[in-house]
């Protein structure tokens, strides 16, 4: 029995009992009883929400016209592009700075600036209990507090803080920080050499199946799953990565167990093309370990797959596409549906001695070939294209003569003798590249590209190796100060769709003319004198940096005074309260939506940030009901603007019985939303009422009608005459007030005026509508009439059954919708019929639903 | 559509393998900044040659470090260390774990370039990069082997680039130790 069958045998020996791998990989254990990922446990985090930290021992050396309020910025957005995950129901939020002697409880996420060694610019990676835990969606490995190390020398790469690449860099640590391991697909949480993703595509579909694998919210129901199993010479295959790909979007992947199972879950509902591959040498991915005899915690075992008590990869075997070919022609696309899973997509493959090929990049160039980019942008308005790929045992040994390289989704073609091998000597060591010249079918769809990399022996799939454009990277050429606050930038090669950073933070557009390359922009609320760079993004993945990273163009913000939190209210609150505190602010200017609170500790979620003032917001503060008993700093931000106060807060012990409203207030009327004047409307939260005393509620300082109340809900109907925007809701249960909570009262929904016809007659309750009749509903206050409403952004419900309209116009005042209710509706003398605006729904009414043969029943035929 | 290499395709190309070579390289789940043999010697605060003894896990702050006992058998430059440390491991029932941090197996022969910070803490330069694998061949001279490093490597302009990993006999590379060393000191005068 040669070595690899020995692990083969042994693995799956050990483990045949092991539970279904999930998607994409993860910190896994395996268990007696199975599977185990090392991940937040949503019940430890307040509001599901994990926070990111900054400490405050700061970056000491930056580049010129980089600062730590840059950086700062950065770190923010970083983590809401891992709270931007909608089918993940992990929230992810920005804390602001800590301090290093703030006792915490809760689990969390720091970022460090520390001394790193040269040639380290920074790692992440969870802390973890060693004992799993069992929970209602299964046994898991809880995350106690996770990482980020960053140099503080941020005159080295990634930095500065302003470039993409240190964005990307922290979006990726963060990613394992939240419990992501690499994946080989080029997306986020791939290793940099293969990675593809960019600020305007800052995380990828396997990025955001990974996440929602972990944390996994409703919407995930409308994603597919497929399932195989993967084997060589008739054994189960261990740690093969399994790839779903098709053209046109983002590839989604997962691991097989020891058994050579696998699953791939979360896949966006299409056709999609399987492929296998033995992860590349240097995946540098942590486990998986062997915890069955609760080894976990008695060894030193660190990330090694080969180390201690982890469970060794089967060996090598041949890349090879479903059902089993290196021939893409030859593949069989498998249909992933919503909420459906795909089974039996089984690949047998074949030991190999190494994997051959790995780590490919493509390169384009710019500026007379000065600047290489990648992966590639190539734009296929200048005929043809030539880029460079790069990869580990890529045309090395004589394979380049039989490369052949193609492209999945037929936009482009490599030309005839169009791949030419080359071969350069740096420092005394061999380096091989291939040339790749380009051609592009009439038709050609811009994107990303995936590649397939076929040598004599071996496959290799390079997702997203390369991007098509219709224009060059977008440039900026001036940044000026209008003197009214906003800025007038110029530049070329511009989009309808070009976003303008300052920094990390994107400035609002005011007005864009593409063509001319003229922008009017609102910059971020700017540090005193700070010197901000600026660049330009397409949303085809180009931007500035790309010709202009040696001299960008820089935007300089005036002197101010310092920012300071002036004063706090309340400053202390006890564990286990929702409250809402008031924070002034002096030298700074805050902006909604640009916003920030952070309360230093973990202990302590901001829920929401409202600005009521120049100087002032509220923000509704969670405390854990087992917080620490501590004083955090506060800081507030407004673009780059920062405001602190150390230990400007206090956590004091939790008070028994004390009511705490979650301050999210829900239509309880099924179909209906938004919490209105007048609504009834549900909130959430513990303590609310206690046995044997009246429930007195306030909302704007009117008393609300109390329909039913338990410890952890009460139902409510708001006040008729509550004006729309934040206001205060407060609570007594007879014994204890509860610390008051702003809630935001919204406008009053839209009413339907009129429904009718295509024929103009009206649909009313002597009237009824017709299956497959086209219906156009009126409503008043559904929208301003210049407002831009696309049917994507409208949905109709009639009778529960949701339509999406044909056609959303503004008339008059009013906006009509059209839309066909097909052999779906359902049939009934009232049904219900609303019409929703991104979410928002108008309030109902009821209309007679026929056959359209205009009668309610349908024949039996007997 | 030319079938030799072209001269357009062969400046570029020149110009961005220039742009590598004088770039600094890096490595995974880490972010690391290539370095080339030359920087590793110079930036380094110890070369040694040795073997990993023990290795034991402890807190230090909220990073848990691996640390690793060496026995040096050879010292190229500086003053050998007594222990080499990692990111990472399990220590008092938690687990850390950096992808991408190397793993040092007891018994084990290696060339370490070595730094340590103001801190007193000595770790590998960055992370993969500066560990080489000692191993001879059947009947073959001891060769030095650096596995390239799929992490995020970066070029001095903060583009990535990709990681190659080093073979060469270990002779070959003491000499090369000290020739970049001499050429340091040299450029000192």
């Amino acid at each position: 029995m040669s070595g690899m069958r020995r692990i083969f045998a042994v693995a799956a020996g050990l483990f045949a009992a092991a539970l279904p791998g999930a998607a994409y990989y993860h910190f896994v254990h395996y268990l007696n009883a199975g599977n185990a990922v090392e991940k937040f446990d949503l019940n430890a985090l307040p509001g599901q929400t994990v926070t990111f930290f900054v400490s405050e021992s700061d970056p000491t050396v930056y580049s010129a016209n980089d600062s730590f309020n840059s950086v700062l910025s950065q770190i923010r957005q970083a983590t809401a592009v891992w709270n931007g995950v909608a089918s993940s129901s992990l929230r992810v939020a920005f804390g602001g700075l800590e301090n290093g002697s703030t006792l915490q409880n809760t689990p969390a996420a720091d970022v460090v600036f520390e001394d790193l060694p040269p040639g380290l610019l920074g790692y992440g990676g969870p802390t973890s209990k060693a004992s799993p835990v069992t929970g209602p969606g299964g046994t898991f490995i809880p995350i106690a507090r996770s990482a980020v190390h960053l140099n503080r020398n941020l005159t080295l790469a990634p930095g500065p803080s302003y470039l993409e690449t240190f964005f990307m860099t922290t979006v990726h640590e963060m990613g394992h920080a939240l419990g992501l391991q690499h994946t080989f697909t080029s997306s986020t949480m791939s290793q940099a050499t293969t990675r593809a993703t960019t600020m305007s595509h800052p995380i990828d579909a396997d990025d955001i199946a990974g996440l929602t694998v972990l944390y996994p919210a409703a919407s995930a129901s409308q994603l597919g799953s497929i399932t195989g199993r993967i084997t060589a010479g008739g054994q189960g295959v261990h740690l093969a990565s399994v790839v779903a790909i098709r053209g046109g979007a983002g590839a989604v992947s997962g691991v097989t167990n020891p058994d050579g199972t696998y699953r791939i879950d979360n896949v966006p509902p299409g056709p999609y093309f399987v492929y296998v591959h033995t992860m590349p040498p240097d995946a540098n991915i942590c486990g998986p370990w062997n915890d069955a005899n609760g080894g976990s915690a008695a060894q030193q075992d660190g990330c090694s797959s080969t180390s201690g008590n982890t469970v060794a990869p089967s060996g090598p075997v041949n890349s090879l596409f479903y059902p089993g070919t290196t021939n893409f022609t030859q593949a069989q696309a498998v249909s992933v549906q919503a909420g459906q899973t795909v089974t039996g997509v089984n690949i047998a493959t074949a030991a190999r001695a190494a994997v051959s090929v790995y780590d490919a990049g493509v390169y384009s160039y710019f500026a007379n070939n000065t600047i290489t980019v990648k992966p590639a942008a190539v734009n296929m308005n200048a005929g043809t294209g030539l880029v460079v790929a790069s990869a580990a045992g890529l045309g090395a040994n004589g394979q380049s003569p039989g490369l052949g390289v193609s492209v999945i989704g037929g936009s482009v073609t490599i030309l005839p003798n169009g791949i030419q091998p080359y071969q350069a000597t740096i420092n005394g060591v061999p380096y091989t590249y291939v040339a790749l010249y380009l051609g592009f079918a009439p038709g050609a769809q811009t994107g990303s590209q995936h590649m397939i990399f076929n040598t004599p022996n071996y496959m290799y799939v390079l997702p997203a190796g390369m991007y098509l454009t219709v224009k060059p990277p977008p440039t900026i050429t001036a940044a000026t100060p209008n003197g009214d606050g906003t800025a007038t930038i110029t530049g070329t090669n511009w989009a309808a769709d070009t976003q303008i950073y300052f920094d990390g933070l994107r400035a609002t557009i005011l007005s864009l003319n593409a063509a001319a390359g003229v922008a009017i922009v609102q910059p971020p609320a700017g540090a005193s004198g700070q010197q901000s760079t600026l660049t330009a993004y397409n949303s085809d993945g180009q931007n500035s940096q790309f010709l202009q990273s040696a001299s960008p163009v820089v935007y300089s913000y005036p002197n101010a005074p310092s920012p300071s939190v002036v004063s706090v209210s309340p400053a202390s609150l006890p564990a286990g309260a929702e409250a809402a505190v008031t924070i002034t602010v002096a030298g700074m200017t805050l902006t909604p939506g640009a916003t920030v609170a952070g309360f230093g500790t973990s202990d302590i979620v901001v829920r929401s940030v409202f600005v009521t003032g120049a100087n002032q917001l509220v923000a509704n503060v969670s405390v854990a009901p087992g917080a620490a008993l501590s004083n955090p700093d506060i800081s507030i931000f407004s673009g780059f603007q920062l405001a602190t106060a150390t230990a400007g807060f206090q956590i004091t012990p939790a008070v028994n019985g004390l009511p705490a409203a979650i301050p999210v207030l829900t239509n309880a009327t099924p179909g209906l939303t938004g919490a209105y004047a007048g609504a009834t409307v549900t909130v959430n939260g513990s303590n609310l009422s206690t046995a044997n005393q009246a429930l007195l509620v306030q909302v704007g300082g009117q008393f609300a009608s109390v329909i039913s109340a338990s410890a952890t809900q009460m139902t409510l109907q708001l006040p008729a005459t509550l004006p729309p925007g934040p206001t205060t809701l407060a609570i007594y249960h007879g014994v204890l007030n509860a610390f008051p909570v702003e809630v935001n009262i919204d406008t009053p929904p839209a009413t339907i005026s009129a429904v009718q016809n295509a024929n103009g007659a009206a649909v009313d309750a002597l009237h009824a509508a017709l299956q497959g009749a086209p219906l156009t509903i009126s409503l008043a206050g559904f929208a301003p009439p210049t407002a831009s409403i696309g049917t994507g952004n409208v949905q109709v419900s009639l009778g529960g059954v949701i339509f999406t309209p044909s056609q959303v116009v503004a008339s008059g005042s009013q906006w009509q919708v059209t839309f066909v209710p097909d052999g779906t509706a359902p049939v009934g003398q009232a049904e219900q019929l609303i019409v929703y605006l991104n979410g928002r729904s108008s309030l109902p009414v009821s209309l007679p639903m026929a056959l359209p043969n205009g009668t309610f029943t349908v024949s039996t035929g007997q | 559509m030319p079938l030799s290499r072209p001269a357009k395709l062969g400046s570029f190309l020149r110009a961005w393998l220039c742009a590598l070579a004088l770039g600094a390289v890096a490595a995974p789940a880490a972010t690391l900044v290539q370095l080339s043999l030359n920087q590793m010697a110079q930036q380094s605060t110890a070369v040694v040659r040795a073997s990993v003894v023990s290795s034991s896990a402890s807190f230090t702050g909220s990073t848990i470090y691996t640390h690793y006992k060496l026995k040096v058998t050879e010292t190229w430059k500086g003053t050998a260390p007594a222990e080499v440390v990692v990111p990472g491991g399990v220590a008092n029932g938690y687990r850390q774990s950096f992808p991408g941090a190397p793993l040092l197996q007891p018994g084990t022969e290696y060339v370490l370039f070595l730094w340590t910070s103001k801190a007193g803490i000595t770790y590998v330069m960055g992370l993969t990069q500066g560990l080489f694998n000692l191993a001879a061949p059947a009947g073959g001279a001891l060769q030095a082997t650096r596995v390239p490093a799929g992490e995020t490597m970066l070029d001095a302009a903060g583009r990535q680039v990709q990681d190659h990993g080093l073979q060469m006999g270990l002779a070959e590379l003491k000499a090369a130790v000290a020739q970049a060393l001499g050429a340091a000191a040299g450029s000192l005068q």
